[in-house]
């Protein structure tokens, strides 16, 4: 008799009856609380659809406390919020033949509940169906329209200001780089709410409003990306090129320009100094005219001058052969 | 110990079975039930009570609907009936694309891992691929919206930022991101994703626009590199040249003035020259004037004595002889000269 469990034995034969009781009354009161209850709760994030035995007698899309007939109401919650679509990145391709990857992703809500009730009845019913939609509609779209739309917006790039213009130009593109881009007729967010509007028609049928639907990226297929990073890398080194052959081509042009300047210097410093020393001969000779020319007589001096200047100039080695005849040896001869 | 104390009650229970039991039950319905509601009061005052942080909003329903947005502070509510969610509506939130950073702290390392690098994947408008890793900074301005309208807000956030950050990149050409364009790509950026989450009205507001990192795939980044080497060839080649230009170019017109110095020089040498030598013949005609015979006479003279002495052969030949030749043999002085 001292074991506490003994004791706890002892207390439930007395009382036991009533406790079982006790309990299965509650739940009694609760389950036929929650069946009968005339009251269900709506959170602001949700609606929810009434069906009687599976028939849809109405909906209810405003939050709060409501009424419903106990037991033969059913109360189907759906979301009310935006729900979000994201399809799985799939390879479409486009009017131009090229394999592209394309990640398509929409929100979207019921906008009919009791439609969307009778047609979908729930969440994942609704992705699978928007799976299908969705998909067939970005691919029939991307199969309509060349690669250059999907991933472009516009034709910003065929209008490039003069500023970006040159600024690419430096950067080592060609003109012709720059000029190539194809004009485009409709670019992305076009492409987008052309998907958009190919499955509203259908979804709105379902209960379903497209919010939104985007092409959230473009990529290049696998197989693709070794060749366009092959062509990155080429242009990359063709303007690598451009750069060391502009060095060599300033190079030589310097080179050249050094040999011009050279030669133009000196040849400009021998005209003037020609010029200057033609000057100074000049203005020597008319300093020696205007003394030695001033008659006859001063002529006569200088020539005699001269002469006698040249004779004391006549190297020692020289042979001199002389006339008698002439004025210093004459007497030689005779004396006159 | 316990076992100890459990056994002195059981055994006091024994010992005094009916005195015990009638007082247990007198005193325990009164006080189970005075317990049992104050313990109800107790629960249901702190249930009724909530507080909102100084960054917070709290937007309150009752049996789900949203009736009030409540300040920050104390606040009460209606318990079962109502239920508060707080939202931080002041902090700034930021959301990371392209990367991923470790921690809080700004100049802490980033975490770039295969979907990261998958995220920061654009295609640009010449069709290249290239890597954009960006922030944006957002405040949530409308609580009830935020909270109500959208599944999932954040997952839609960065999908809306994604697709516009894609679409603006395929508008711009992979130099021109790379390079000039992104305060461009910013502000159109901030525009668009403004009208795109409009559109969901998911109650946001964005602060900021980041372009944190824009560089060329791993793939090709040796080639890039490649090119900023090539243009630091080009410009160490041509400041060589216009070292060149300089070194060859200068010295020359160094020259030039020199040899204009010179001429000039020559000028007034010879211009100096020119007017002794005048001075001179002009004092020596002076003299020679008045007697210009004399004069001449007495010069020729002077300068024939004074060459005379100095020449090694002189020959005088008779006027009336014809023949040259018969001569020539005995001059044999100049023949040894000109023998050798």
């Amino acid at each position: 008799m001292n074991d506490p469990k003994e004791a706890v034995k002892e207390f439930k034969k007395q009382h036991g009856k009533n406790v079982t009781l006790a309990v299965i009354l509650l739940a009694a009161i609760a389950v036929f609380l929650i069946m009968f209850s005339p009251f269900y709760i709506l959170q602001e994030t949700e609606l929810a659809v009434i069906t009687q035995f599976g028939r849809v007698r109405t909906s209810q899309t405003n939050a709060g406390l409501h009424l419903k007939v106990p037991a033969i109401d059913k109360v189907n919650i759906l979301p009310k919020k935006i729900l979000e679509w994201d399809g799985e990145v799939k390879q479409f391709p486009t009017y131009d033949k090229r394999m592209i990857l394309v990640d398509a992703i929409a929100r979207w809500r019921i906008s009919n509940p009791e439609l969307f009730f009778e047609s979908l009845t729930n969440i994942n019913n609704a992705l699978a169906r928007l799976d299908d939609i969705l998909d067939a509609a970005s691919r029939q779209v991307v199969s309509q329209h060349q690669f250059e739309s999907l991933v472009r917006d516009s034709n910003r790039i065929n209008n490039l200001d003069d500023k970006t213009m040159a600024l690419l130009l430096q950067q080592g593109f060609s003109e012709e780089d720059l000029t190539h881009f194809p004009q485009l007729e409709v670019g992305r967010s076009v492409l987008a709410s052309e998907m958009r509007k190919t499955v509203v028609a259908d979804l709105n049928n379902m209960g379903i409003e497209i919010v939104n639907f985007y092409i959230k990226k473009i990529n290049y297929i696998d197989d693709n990306l070794k060749s366009v990073f092959d062509s990155m890398i080429a242009e990359r080194k063709k303007i690598a090129q451009t750069y060391r052959s502009e060095g060599d081509n300033y190079r030589e042009k310097k080179f050249g320009e050094i040999d011009k300047r050279t030669k133009e210097i000196m040849a400009e410093a021998q005209m003037k100094s020609r010029l200057i020393m033609g000057e100074a001969d000049a203005k020597a000779a008319s300093i020696y005219n205007d003394a030695y020319n001033k008659n006859a007589s001063t002529r006569d001096f200088y020539e005699f001058m001269k002469k006698m200047e040249m004779y004391k100039k006549i190297p020692d080695t020289a042979t001199l052969v002389i006339s008698t005849d002439s004025e210093f040896f004459d007497l030689f001869k005779k004396y006159k | 110990m316990l076992d100890d104390n459990k056994k002195i009650i059981y055994t006091m229970r024994k010992q005094k079975p009916y005195y015990y039991g009638a007082d247990m039950k007198k005193i325990s319905f009164k006080m189970v039930m005075l317990i049992i509601i104050a313990a109800a009061l107790l629960a249901l005052s702190v249930m009724s009570v909530y507080i909102v942080e100084k960054d917070e909003q709290a937007v309150i329903t009752q049996f789900g609907r949203y009736v009030r947005t409540e300040e920050p502070g104390l606040h009460m509510l209606i318990p079962y009936a109502e239920r508060h969610i707080n939202v931080p509506v002041k902090k700034i939130l930021k959301q990371e694309f392209g990367y991923k950073s470790k921690s809080d702290n700004p100049n802490a390392d980033f975490y770039r891992g295969k979907r990261e690098l998958q995220e920061a994947r654009m295609l640009s408008a010449d069709m290249k691929i290239i890597q954009i890793e960006w922030i944006v900074q957002y405040k949530i301005t409308d609580p009830k919206k935020y909270i109500f309208n959208v599944n999932n807000p954040i997952k839609t956030f960065r999908d809306l930022a994604t697709i516009a950050m894609s679409q603006i990149a395929g508008d711009y050409l992979f130099d021109e991101i790379i390079t000039i364009a992104k305060s461009d790509i910013v502000f159109k950026m901030q525009r668009l994703l403004e009208a795109m989450i409009a559109d969901v009205d998911m109650g946001v507001s964005i602060t900021t626009i980041q372009l944190m990192n824009v560089t060329p795939p791993q793939e090709v980044e040796a080639a890039y590199n490649e090119v900023l080497q090539a243009q630091q060839e080009k410009d160490k080649i041509v400041n060589e040249a216009k070292m060149e230009y300089n070194r060859k170019v200068i010295p020359v017109e160094g020259e030039a003035q020199r040899m204009i110095a010179q001429a000039e020089g020559y000028e007034a040498q010879r211009v100096k020259v020119a007017e002794g030598e005048a001075k001179y013949f002009e004092s020596l005609y002076s003299e020679y004037i008045k007697a210009p015979d004399v004069t001449k006479k007495r010069m020729y003279l002077e300068t024939i004595s004074e060459i005379l002495p100095k020449l090694e052969d002189i020959t005088i030949i008779d006027e009336n002889q014809k023949n040259l030749l018969p001569f020539l043999p005995l001059q044999s002085g100049s023949q040894t000269k000109g023998g050798k």
